[in-house]
């Protein structure tokens, strides 16, 4: 085996020690200590740590006999199956800096991704051959096929980029792997958030210890892996020995599905968006069917509605419920575990820094404040920083925070207050972002889609504030397109969960006495076109609207 | 909604199809979650549409992937849940 991986001391997960700590030498730790315990579960399989450690093994030294060298990137566009656990720690075994995507994206969108973060090579599975394929010749300059080959497990290789068209390694520490999830950027192309082993690991680790995780524990994913909540799930199990038990994609949309599966796979740790919650006490039967053998949960990624919150916490008892936040660029940074007597009335904090990430809030002036301020974030958790059109672009500053030591910082974007005992409260953005199911948009990058379309001449993204549809992401366009052709055209190039809840055709855009677009006006507006213009019943009435 | 037709018409104007996409193409045995059709915004649109327009109830118990698997299966479903035979 042609393993690069560094030696990991045995000891219990402990932050400290993630100074050192390669992601795919966590799952060979396990291996180690707890050979026979179940590592990973999907439907119709398991796997234990020693048999996934093998096959872990074997496939990265197949990938590098296949001419993956360490430091190249590589994209793994696959429906959420062991065998794409098993292709993503293999990558990361043999060296490589490692990109989820997520089979449900446009191909368009997929190969902006490949293109800006630089990938040359994509593992898919069967099922996913397909569309990886048309991504694949989307991102080639050619647009030509991608040379295939295929590999164990049921998993095919497509080559993007070959030997001098593969862009240089990129600095230490990710020369030697690293890990690639992407975020919505203002330009139209997902930027790729570049990050360490290490500032996953450490990420990984503090949630293992925080939470108690052991080998007898069974942590539920079911987000899709591109998404950053999912790095608990298989890295923190494999930090803990614990078995990491994946959710078929079809349930995701199901609440009711969702709470069964939590029963019947008797998961013990589980983390979430607050939308899911909301959806599985709300539809799902959770009050009902509560999973006897919960003992941690968590959320984290959009705001929970206050009364359901109580309600969770009323009907968890004595389990753990936690609250995380942190933006993709800094994994999650600041926990709060819910008060169990916690009331809706109360305000809800973001709570404090995770063990070694220092929380700070900089007023306009870059300046420790009491009041409110930018968010700033440093320690071992921060990223490394952007990739576009295959380079890194590192946008962390220099902040000076009030013990007056000046670090590097991830300046969020988020506007928060921070009290003297170091706890974090959230007030909103400062930028164009909003938050849908957990996940990112910059309302510039649905605009910058519509703007491309060649029937629309000119545009505004807003989110709408105020009113029934407060919240939703209207386009203002003029266009002679309907509202049906506009979406379809989008449907091409957005993910689902980007697409707009309306497009209003306009004469013209209200502009500002300095001749910008007015979204402010257009955000408030409460006009609404003639439900003439949509005879195909696209719109979406009030009442069956999203929960 | 008189038959499974009926029913792949309702499911087709909640789908947001892309471009060269034929709506008319579902059929009843569309996989419909393998092929990445619905989410979970067009399920609830469906079953307030069923709800609405047909005054079907779907219960909350049958709003599982197992009855969105393809239009047939969400008809079955719909029959069941309205005691056999629809109007």
């Amino acid at each position: 085996m042609t393993t690069t991986t560094a030696p990991l001391t045995e000891h219990a997960p402990d932050p400290g020690l993630s100074a050192t700590v390669r992601l795919d030498a966590l799952l060979a730790r396990s291996a180690r200590l707890h050979p026979d315990r179940p590592a990973l579960s999907g439907p119709g399989e398991e796997w234990t740590y020693a048999e996934l450690d093998r096959a872990v093994d074997a496939l990265a030294a197949e990938l590098t006999a296949a001419g993956l060298t360490p430091g190249e990137r590589v994209g793994v566009y696959a429906p959420k199956t062991p065998a794409t656990v098993i292709a993503l720690y293999a990558a990361l075994r043999a060296g490589a800096v490692v990109a989820p995507l997520d089979v449900a994206d446009p191909p368009a969108r997929t190969a902006r991704m490949v293109r800006n973060a630089g990938i040359s090579l994509l593992l898919t599975t069967d099922r996913a051959l397909a569309g990886c394929r048309q991504a694949a010749a989307l991102a080639r300059e050619d647009g030509g096929a991608a040379p295939e080959g295929q590999l164990e497990h049921g998993l095919n290789r497509l080559r993007v980029l070959e030997g001098t068209d593969r862009p240089a390694p990129l600095p230490a520490p990710t020369d030697r792997g690293g890990y690639i999830l992407f975020t919505s950027g203002s330009t139209g192309w997902p930027k790729g958030v570049l990050l360490s082993h290490t500032n996953v690991a450490h990420y990984a680790l503090w949630a293992a210890a925080e939470f108690g995780l052991t080998e007898h524990d069974r942590i539920g994913s079911q987000a899709a892996l591109t998404f950053d909540l999912t790095t608990f799930d298989l890295y923190s199990a494999a930090a803990a020995g614990a078995c990491v038990v994946l959710m078929p994609d079809v349930l995701r949309a199901f609440p009711r599905d969702v709470v069964n599966w939590l029963n019947e796979q008797r998961v013990t740790a589980f983390m979430a968006v607050p939308s899911l919650y909301h959806a599985m006490l709300q539809q799902g039967g959770f009050a009902q069917d509560l999973p006897p053998t919960l003992r941690v949960a968590a959320f984290g990624g959009e705001p929970f509605a206050p009364v359901l919150l109580q309600e969770y916490l009323r009907l968890l008892g004595d389990v753990p419920f936690y609250n995380l936040y942190g933006p993709t660029e800094t994994n999650a940074c600041t926990y709060f575990r819910m008060p169990t007597d916690w009331t809706a009335d109360q305000e809800l904090t973001i709570g404090r820094g995770i063990g070694g990430v220092l929380i700070e809030v900089l007023d306009a002036d870059g300046r420790p404040t009491d009041g409110e301020g930018e968010i700033h974030i440093a320690g071992p958790t921060v990223f490394q920083g952007y990739l576009r059109d295959g380079e890194l672009t590192d946008p962390t500053v220099t902040a000076t925070f009030r013990d007056g030591v000046a670090r590097r910082a991830y300046a969020s974007g988020d506007i928060g207050r921070i009290t003297p005992d170091g706890r974090v409260f959230l007030r909103g953005r400062r930028d164009s972002q909003v938050k849908r199911r957990g996940h990112r948009i910059d309302l510039l990058d649905v605009e910058s889609a519509v703007l491309e379309l060649p029937a629309v001449s000119t545009a505004a993204v807003v989110a709408k504030d105020g009113g029934p549809h407060s919240g939703e992401i209207w386009v203002y366009a003029r266009t002679d397109a309907s509202e049906r052709e506009v979406l379809a055209e989008l449907r091409a190039v957005l993910p689902k969960r980007m697409l707009p809840d309306r497009i209003v055709p306009v004469a013209d855009l209200p502009t500002t006495t300095s001749g910008k677009v007015d979204r402010r006006a257009l955000s408030t507006l409460t006009d609404t076109p003639a439900t003439g213009t949509d005879p195909a019943g696209t719109t979406r009435t009030p009442e069956e609207n999203r929960t | 909604m008189n038959s499974v037709e009926d029913l792949c018409a309702l499911i087709s104007s909640k789908i947001t199809w892309g471009r060269g996409e034929d709506p008319q193409s579902l059929t009843p045995d569309t996989p419909l979650l393998e092929l990445g059709l619905l989410d979970s915004l067009a399920i609830m649109d469906i079953v307030a549409a069923l709800e609405k327009d047909a005054g079907i109830a779907l219960p909350e118990t049958e709003i599982v992937a197992a009855n969105f698997r393809t239009p047939k299966a969400l008809w079955v479903a719909i029959e069941d849940a309205s005691g056999g035979g629809r109007k």
